[in-house]
């Protein structure tokens, strides 16, 4: 089920009610049965991995909580990392790989493609099933007892198919606590989940056709087209996966669960590690606490760092789709991270705003990998750039003007505020009058048969 | 629980001034652009003229080598001057829009006589579940839809699983899996017909596979071997309430059985595909002739040289084969509407 559809918007408010009435002690039930249903919604037949993903980390980590032999309890981290990373290579990785192999073999040789449908999600509760049974393994946490829990912190709906990737110390114990609804619960999560709505349906879907007519077609258009297409790229993902985020976020505060923030003004960063901060925090902490510091992170020789954090940010672009363009935007960033470190003595004395509009060049242009179907696109976005500007050419209309001027103004002047935040300091008069002009223009600025969710492709 | 009915109160008195709002200020440029046809329509019906000719891209589609360019309305208009013969033709389009558009004919309008396309491949789950459905769909959701800032939300929040199309994809794999073929069908479901043809394969004359015949064949099988179950088969009670609309409005509905290229599907899979294509034709035209429908029969009177398509089952007729039906039609809304229609 996608948060931008009408389905949503009754389901919400069933699975609320229902909640509402249960006693605390049933509530658990109630969230799972909601957590597959609302996958079911996309596929049925692909709940089968959730649920086999859910009890292999649970058998795994009830073993690993009695075993202390280190060779069994690596044997056991064995099995939970090969059936969940198998998984995610043969569903998410099958097809490309056959087909980078076929480029490589003779075409008599040439192996069939698998056709593999990638199931929704896989990527985020994945990594986030991984995650858990590391932390057990370390013995960071104490292992989940009761199957039902476990399974609804792998399936948990808000954020099942898009994150943010929640560790278990953090949404375990509030899944346990199955709060009562509270009117300011209510309010505040219908907030977000309204203005998530705004950045996804009114702002990002705007963008999305002007952009899709460039990338379909870049060989058509000039240099000024080329500007305009990156920079409401750049706004398009952002409103579209924190708009995502936002609805997730909202969604869990209704049921009193806080999830982490995923964004925070990621285009007033004026350092790529700024950036990082930013954008996708729940991916970017992730890399962090499970590669980069087993990698060795920063405690090492100059060399050996400058690889962790390659392989890092190659990893990190890997993980979002199986495709050579989205490897070259993780290493991209990897190698403006390592620029960044080695001229940060003198780079002080550059005024902020000078750093802040390099750093923000380098973000979009390294957007045109991760955009891009294929490398051959990709070079034709960048030569584009690279002509004489000519008349604009594409058809940009004013809805999409609008929103990316909107957006932008609200990064500027807001910046980490988040709505719910900035609307309680206001008078009752001003907050409908917001959420009044809010629900219209998520209403009249949605454009028909909006886009997917950009990340549910991950 | 006063302060919660107050708070409802107050939401309710701001959605319908948001309603109020959107009538006024948005609705209007809203229908222009996402529902253009609809627009169209009521246009074309607000204008003078005595006959409506509801059609899809077999009305006006031309040859390359066409030197008469006028659609199949145009020519009937001209053959019946001064009788004035109005056109809506929307490409994709089948019963399901023509029924819904006949019911926005206003009652002021000088439309006496209404000529749909009976179009048989549209009866198939190719064009029953087809991709360009939802779209067409959202058309008519705007324009019936009340109160109108709903029906705008709902076209606006795009992934209404009831119209996506993966699920229309989903039903149309279904049906071809699921559904009963009738005699003379060869093999039980469509897709057990469509995969013996692909494995056989069409062969030329030196006995080697031809891949574009074969899937040429392959795509007969499919766009025209389906049932037709008159109880629930959504084309026919569209065509049924065409005939139910007629009836109480008192229009005269003629029901235009547009010609199929029946020589190259049996040439390509079989005579039975072509009975079968018959046999659906026959079904059609005697149901709404005994409902006091005229149906002008036009399944077999071209040649396949009058279809401009070869490499795909369309109803795109040369100039040749826009005035054959054209003149056929023509004679039909000639005859008194008492008449029978050509056999």
């Amino acid at each position: 089920m996608r948060f931008d559809s009408i389905e949503f918007l009754l389901f919400l408010p069933l699975v609320a009610g229902l909640y509402a009435l249960l006693p605390r002690g049933w509530r658990w039930i109630l969230l799972l049965i909601a957590s597959y249903a609302f996958y079911a919604f996309w596929r049925v037949d692909y709940l089968g991995l959730i649920v086999l993903s859910t009890l292999i980390d649970y058998g795994v980590s009830r073993r690993l909580e009695r075993v202390e032999n280190p060779r069994w309890r690596t044997a056991l981290m064995g099995i939970s990392w090969t059936a969940n990373l198998g998984l995610l290579a043969y569903f998410k990785y099958g097809n490309w790989v056959v087909e980078n192999l076929n480029g490589a073999l003779p075409p008599e040789n040439a192996l069939g493609l698998p056709n593999i449908l990638l199931p929704v999600g896989i990527s985020f509760y994945t990594f986030q099933t991984l995650s858990y049974t590391l932390d057990v393994y370390h013995r960071r946490i104490q292992p989940e007892r009761h199957l039902g829990y476990f399974a609804l912190y792998v399936t948990y709906f808000p954020q099942l198919v898009a994150g943010p990737i929640e560790r278990f110390d953090r949404l375990g114990p509030q899944l346990r606590l199955s709060e009562n609804l509270t009117w300011t619960g209510v309010g505040r999560g219908l907030q977000l989940v309204l203005f998530g709505l705004v950045l996804k349906s009114a702002v990002a879907d705007s963008l999305a056709p002007v952009v899709d007519a460039f990338y379909e077609q870049p060989e058509a258009y000039g240099s000024l087209d080329a500007a305009v297409a990156l920079l409401f790229y750049a706004f398009q993902i952002y409103a579209d996966f924190a708009g995502y985020s936002l609805v997730a976020i909202g969604s869990a505060q209704i049921f009193g669960v806080e999830l982490m923030n995923n964004f925070s003004a990621p285009y007033r960063a004026h350092s790529i590690a700024g950036f990082w901060q930013r954008w996708h925090v729940s991916l970017s902490t992730w890399f962090r606490d499970y590669v980069y510091i087993p990698l060795g992170g920063n405690r090492t020789s100059r060399w050996m760092w400058a690889r962790n954090i390659l392989v890092v940010f190659g990893l990190s672009g890997l993980w979002h789709g199986a495709a050579w363009t989205f490897l070259w935007w993780g290493l991209g960033h990897g190698l403006l991270f390592l620029i960044e470190r080695r001229v940060q003595p003198w780079a002080y004395k550059v005024p902020v705003v000078l750093r802040w509009l390099g750093v923000q060049a380098g973000v979009v242009l390294l957007w045109v990998w991760f955009r891009s179907p294929d490398a051959s696109t990709a070079q034709a976005v960048f030569s584009r750039l690279l002509e004489v500007p000519e008349a604009l050419r594409l058809s940009v209309p004013p809805m999409a003007v609008g929103a990316w001027l909107g957006l932008a103004v609200w990064e500027a002047w807001a910046g980490t505020r988040r709505l719910d935040a900035l609307m309680a300091q206001t008078s009752v008069g001003v907050q409908i009058a917001v959420y009044a002009l809010l629900v219209y223009g998520l209403i009249v600025g949605s454009p028909p048969g909006g886009a997917e969710f950009i990340y549910f492709r991950f | 629980m006063r302060n919660i009915l107050g708070r409802l109160g107050l939401v309710l008195l701001v959605l319908l001034g948001m309603e109020e709002v959107y009538r006024r200020v948005h609705y209007a440029a809203d229908m222009r652009l996402y529902a253009p046809a609809v627009v169209r329509f009521d246009s074309v019906v607000g204008l003078d003229g005595d006959v409506l000719y509801l059609g899809e891209s077999s009305n006006w589609t031309t040859g390359p080598e066409d030197r008469d360019m006028r659609s199949i309305s145009q020519m009937v208009g001209d053959a019946l001057f001064p009788v004035v013969v109005r056109d809506f033709t929307e490409p994709a389009t089948h019963g399901g829009h023509y029924r819904r558009l006949l019911e926005r004919i206003p009652d002021f309008s000088g439309i006496e006589t209404v000529v749909v396309t009976l179009n048989l491949r549209s009866f198939g789950p190719d064009w029953v579940y087809s991709r360009l459905e939802p779209q067409l769909a959202r058309q008519f959701l705007l324009a019936e839809l009340e109160p109108r800032l709903w029906a705008r939300l709902r076209i606006g929040l795009g992934s209404s699983v009831l119209d996506s199309p993966e699920r229309l994809e989903g039903l149309r794999n279904r049906q071809w899996a699921s559904v009963v073929l009738p005699a003379p069908a060869p093999y039980p479901t469509t897709r057990a017909w469509d995969r013996a043809l692909n494995e056989i394969g069409w062969l030329d004359a030196d006995r080697m596979r031809n891949q574009d015949s074969t899937e040429l064949a392959c795509h007969y099988v499919k766009s025209y071997g389906f049932g037709i179950d008159p109880a629930r088969h959504p084309r026919v009670r569209d065509f049924d309430a065409m005939a139910d609309w007629a009836r109480t409005r008192g229009k005269r509905l003629v029901f235009l059985l547009l010609a199929e290229n029946v020589q190259q599907a049996e040439a390509l899979a079989g005579p039975e595909i072509a009975e079968l294509m018959r046999a659906h034709a026959d079904f059609l035209v005697h149901r709404y002739r005994s409902r006091g429908i005229e149906v002008v029969n036009a399944l077999e009177v071209l040649p396949p040289s009058a279809f401009i398509d070869k490499d795909w089952t369309t109803e795109h007729y040369t100039e040749a084969g826009r005035s054959v039906l054209a003149r056929r039609l023509t004679h039909q809304l000639q005859t008194q509407p008492q008449g029978d229609a050509m056999p």
